[in-house]
This record gives structure tokens, sequence and C-alpha cells, in this order.
């Protein structure tokens, strides 16, 4: 099979051409798509790429770069991935199609539970559940006879002990880079504790004892972190993990089958997976799906071939392949202990993120300004007052209020 | 050098500044007291979202925006005069942090961030751009008659680097080279607006000038760099069809 890797910026393509054995028929249509880069991904547009013709760009950054990608005519990719949230944009600006006709003709194998819909209608094709939960370092935390925390004062208690007996850099890891990752740990907690974004309408209401208390957990947790937590992106807790310099970190899911690769990881079978920490209400995470949308502005040959090819990489040889690299929704997922957290995540209660388009304003407000209350600039009711008047201010900007 | 000899020098560059320069800035201006914003429907809708044991389906309310064709949004332009500048100002903020002088408070408010960053750009870049300029237009001045012409031709080259280079040096890497000329009109720009290029915490980061400038879908200062992206994406789309047929046509041909 000639599949080469390109690697620039953050972003990888795949590049397929020639015959194909393992895929169930040859695609003769040029296709291409633009997903997420973490491993489920690699494994799903590695399978795809079986079927020929096919060129994925596997990028980080794909969320911001779908929505105008997917609106051009001719659609710059013929294949999304997407989650909830980005799922949001293309849904909004109707750019994406409905899936039931190629549901019907190829994907009557599909579990209910992997389809999409809005207003009845099928709009994407989930392929795995994502949710951020503990991880930890089973041999650190027996050596030193803690317990596996259940609560977010309970990974503080531990990480003080960790720190006191230096056996690892920094006790704990966290996705807390400025912007997108450092808003969605917010949400976790904020939701944790049972907060409510908004009120009446689309007014935020985040500058209340929920959202003060979460900041106030945050500093807590960020002075066990490296001190450049406002660089440290899902990536980078990984290969904290990895390298062995970090105990306790809550990440995602989609990680965890990383912390066995022996081929990166110095830690491999000494992390172990658990609930995410609870909150007053429910854990402090959110349930995210992953899973692929087809564009609109391509003829329908190409979008015909483009969900068989989609298929193809969905397929039960995929998942068996890359059993522990997702929670995968597809037939053929055996859960194994890297589904561990998060099965024990959704037991607890976590819930969907609540993905729209007045959350995705409030979680660009969070993302640029909660950093200011870490670095000690604003105090924590200032903070939300200021998260309040960003978001008020985008909000007015886009007619939500 | 005769007047009309600079005069025929600069002529020809005053349509094209006049054209990509004033023009777009003077649309700008004008657009300043103008605002656009997406209609929104609210509708019942019900959503199904996977959980890890079952199926998850919601019938809540859903805000969406309209779209028209080719999922470009519908919009409606209103006149709104200063409106947008007191917002950008945040003049009610600022009373409320000059009340008792709370310095934290003032630290929140973007257009202060903003106007930090103009202030620091305007030292950092722009003086010495004009100092170099003006030592360089003195040096053309000063040297021998006959090599005169020659270096008052090449003398725009250090001081367009210069002016980058400080740019750049402001701009904390993000940015693309600034040319001679959008110095102080970005500089103007900003003040204007107060929309761009304010570092967060201080910091040099690069994922937040490419969210603000290039293609993040949300936020300030969002749509024009979404503009952006869609005319390069466009661009590159439209050049790549251009290369296929001409390589097409080449083909048929041969």
């Amino acid at each position: 099979m000639k599949v080469k890797n390109f690697v620039a910026a953050g972003a990888v393509t795949i590049i397929a051409s020639g015959a194909w054995a393992e895929c169930a028929f040859e695609n003769s249509i040029p296709l291409n798509s633009l997903t997420a880069d973490f491993d489920a991904f690699k494994a799903v547009a590695a399978s795809m790429a079986e079927c020929g013709n096919f060129e994925a760009e596997l990028d980080r950054d794909y969320r911001f770069k779908q929505p105008a990608a997917f609106a051009a005519n001719p659609s710059l990719y013929h294949i999304g991935g997407v989650s909830n949230s980005p799922f949001v944009p293309l849904y909004d600006q109707g750019t994406i199609r409905p899936l039931d006709d190629l549901v019907a003709i190829y994907g009557q194998h599909l579990s209910p539970n992997q389809l999409i819909k809005l207003d009845g209608e099928i709009w994407a094709i989930a392929m795995m559940v994502n949710v951020q939960h503990l991880m930890y370092r089973k041999d650190i935390l027996d050596d030193l006879g803690i317990a596996v925390p259940t609560t977010y004062d309970e990974v503080l208690d531990a990480a003080a002990k960790i720190q006191a007996a230096g056996v690892v850099d920094y006790p704990l890891g966290g996705t807390y880079m400025s912007g997108w990752n450092l808003a969605q740990e917010f949400v976790n907690i904020f939701v944790g504790e049972g907060g409510e974004f908004f009120g009446e309408g689309h007014e935020p209401s985040v500058n209340n004892e929920t959202g003060i208390a979460t900041l106030v957990m945050m500093k807590r947790l960020t002075k066990f972190m490296d001190p450049e937590f406002l660089v440290s992106d899902s990536t980078y807790v990984q290969k904290q993990f990895q390298q062995g310099k970090i105990a306790i970190a809550n990440l995602w899911q989609s990680r965890a089958a990383a912390m066995n690769n022996a081929e990166d990881s110095q830690v491999v079978g000494m992390v172990g997976m658990a609930s995410a920490p609870m909150g007053a209400v429910r854990p402090a995470s959110t349930i995210w799906w992953d899973g692929i949308v087809i564009a609109k502005n391509i003829s329908d040959e190409e979008a015909d071939a483009a969900f068989r090819v989609a298929l193809e990489g969905l397929d039960t040889e995929t998942v068996v392949a890359h059993n522990d690299a997702a929670v995968w929704l597809i037939d053929g997922f055996v859960a194994g202990e890297a589904a561990a957290g998060a099965a024990a995540t959704a037991a607890n209660g976590a819930v969907p993120y609540p993905a729209g388009k007045a959350m995705g304003l409030m979680h660009t407000a969070l993302g640029n300004i909660v950093s200011d209350y870490l670095t000690g600039a604003t105090s924590a009711a200032d903070t939300l007052a200021n998260v309040e008047a960003a978001y008020i201010a985008a909000a007015d900007e886009h007619g939500l209020l | 050098m005769k007047s009309r000899t600079s005069a025929a020098i600069a002529g020809p560059s005053i349509p094209f500044m006049m054209l990509f320069i004033a023009a777009p800035f003077a649309g700008v201006f004008v657009h300043g007291f103008q605002f656009t914003r997406a209609v929104y429907e609210t509708i019942e809708i019900e959503s199904c979202t996977p959980g890890l044991v079952a199926q998850n389906c919601v019938i809540d309310n859903r805000t969406r925006p309209l779209a028209g064709d080719e999922g470009i949004l519908v919009t409606v332009g209103e006149f709104v005069g200063l409106g947008s500048y007191r917002n950008d100002l945040a003049l009610k903020r600022l009373a409320e942090a000059l009340d008792g002088f709370s310095r934290k408070k003032l630290m929140g408010i973007d257009f202060r961030k903003a106007l930090r960053f103009s202030v620091a750009f305007a030292l950092i870049a722009l003086s010495p751009a004009w100092g170099t300029g003006l030592a360089i237009a003195m040096a053309v001045i000063s040297v021998a008659r006959t090599v005169r012409g020659q270096a008052a031709f090449l003398s725009p080259l250090p001081s367009n680097s210069m002016c980058s280079f400080a740019g750049e040096l402001a701009r904390c890497r993000c940015g693309r080279p600034i040319q001679l000329f959008a110095c102080p009109l970005r500089f103007a720009g900003s003040i204007a607006s107060a929309r761009c290029g304010v570092p967060v915490d201080g910091a040099c980061n690069r994922e937040y000038c490419k969210s603000r400038g290039d293609f993040n879908g949300s936020g300030r200062g969002s749509s024009r760099g979404r503009i952006r992206f869609r005319a390069s994406v466009a661009a590159r789309h439209g050049f790549q069809k251009q290369i296929v047929s001409g390589l097409t046509a080449g083909a048929v041909r041969g």
C-alpha cells in the first residue's frame, strides 16, 4: 500500500493512489477530507485511503477551516470530520447534505446510535464518543498510598502529596491552552457544579457563585501544573504523560491508547483510567461525539463515492485494528481498559456538550478572557464580568440578543 | 531633482495608492457607521446525538441563523451612527472603572489593550521607520550628484525592510510583513476600530493571532478574517482550476 505521510505545520496529509485490495470497492473519483488529527481519525483516514483516489488532511485547526472551505462552491473538501460543536456552523450554513438517501442504500448496517438526526433528517454519521476523564499514574498513586481521586478537592490533596514526594516534574497536567482548550476546562467544571450558561433568552449567566468557584478551582489546580499551562493542549498533556512528567490529568479518552504506545510512551501499562472528578451535580466533563459529514456543494456522484469511502473508514475492520484508539460506536468494538474512564464518567451522569450558536460565542469569550484570572491580571468577578461583556458584544453583533 | 521629474516618478503610483489604500480606507470609515447582523430563527427541533449506551433524543428550542443559497447567511445592515465606536470604547465600563479608579477593571477593557498595542507599535515600529527614512533621505541628498538618481531609486529598500522588521517585532511575530505605506494606515486602523492585534495577556501568542486574524468563525474582527480566508481559498481554487485547464489545453495542443 502506497500511503505517503506529509507532516507540515501541525497538519498531516495522507495521499493514496493505485489499486486497493482491502477496500470493498475501487474508487475512481478523486476525493478528499478535512478532519481532526488524533489517532482515531488517523486510523479512519488510512482505512478510507485503501479505496484509492483519496487525499486526507488531518489538521488540529480543522474547526476553523471547515466553515469557509465547505461554503466554497464547489466545496474544497468532500468529507468532513466533525464533533458536536464544529458540526453546528456547517449545519447552520447549510453546507453539508442530508444523508438519508445514502444511508438507505449503503448504510443499512449502521447502528441507530450513529445517526446524528436533526428535524428527522440524518446529517452526520458518528463513529465514536469522546469525553475528558481522569488519567493517573497507577504506580505513583500505589507507592504513595493515595486512593484514586473522585473530586477535584481529592485531586488537589493527591497533587500536594505527589509534589512532596517529588516523583514527577509536575503532579498535574491540564489542557489549559489559552483559547478553545481553556474554555473547555471552564465548561467542564462549571457544568459539573450544575452551572447553566444562559438565563432568559440568550442572556449570559456565568458571573455568579458557580462561575467564581469554577475559576478558583482552576487556579488552584494550575499551581500544580507546568507553569507554561497556557500553551498546554491535549497533545502537550499526552506527551507530558508519555514522558513521565506528570501523574494526573483530566484528558480526552481519545488520548488513552497513546499511553500504551510503546514507540512514544515510557509509561506503558502504568496509566489508569477513571471517571472525571465529580462536581456538586455531575462529573466535570461533557460528552462529545466525532463523526463525518458530506459536503453539499459537490456533485451527487462525488457524494455517493465520498459516502462509500467514508463508510469504508468507519467499518468493523478499522475498529478491530484500532480497538483502543476510541470509544467506537461501530460494530466490533470491545470496551477495554482504555474505555473504562469514559464509561465511568458516563455512568456518573456526564451530559452532552451544550453545542449551539450562543454556546460557541460563550466558548470563544471564555477562551480569550479566563487566562486573565489565571495570570492574576484580574479578579474572578471582574474576569467573569469581562466574559459576559465580551459575550454580549459578540451575541449582539450576531443578532442573538 | 526637478519637480517635474519627481512628479513623473511618483505620478504612476498615485492612482494605485488611491485604489488600493485610500479607497478601502474610506470604505472602512463609511462601514464604521453601519452594522450588519445575522438573522436568526428559533425553532422547535428534535435532535438525536449518540450517548455511550444509547442515543439521546431531545426536543428543544434551537436558535439558528437563516442561511440563503450556498450557505451564505442572511444578514441585515443598519445605520448605527457612532454606536460601534461607543461599543468599542466601552464608555459605560470605562466610567465604572474610573469611578474609584480600579486598575484591574480598566485592564479588562479591550480598547485599552488595543490602545496600548497601538502606542507600542507607534513607538517601536513607526518612529525608527520614519527616523531611518529621514536619515536615508539626508544621505541621498548628500551623495555625489552623479549617483544621486540611482541612490534615490534604491533608498526605499532599507526603509521598507526596517518598517517590516520593526513591525514584526511590535506584532509579536504574528503577522505578515508590513509594507511601508501600510504602516501608518494599520496604526490608524487599529486606533479607529480597536479590533486588530491585541496580544493576549501581553504574551506572544501565535494561536491567538491566528484565531483573530485568519479564520476564526467567531468573536471580534472575525468576519473580516473569514472573508479574507474565503477569498484566499477561492483564489487558491480558481488558481488550481486555471493551472489544470492550462495543462489540459497544453496537453491537447501537444
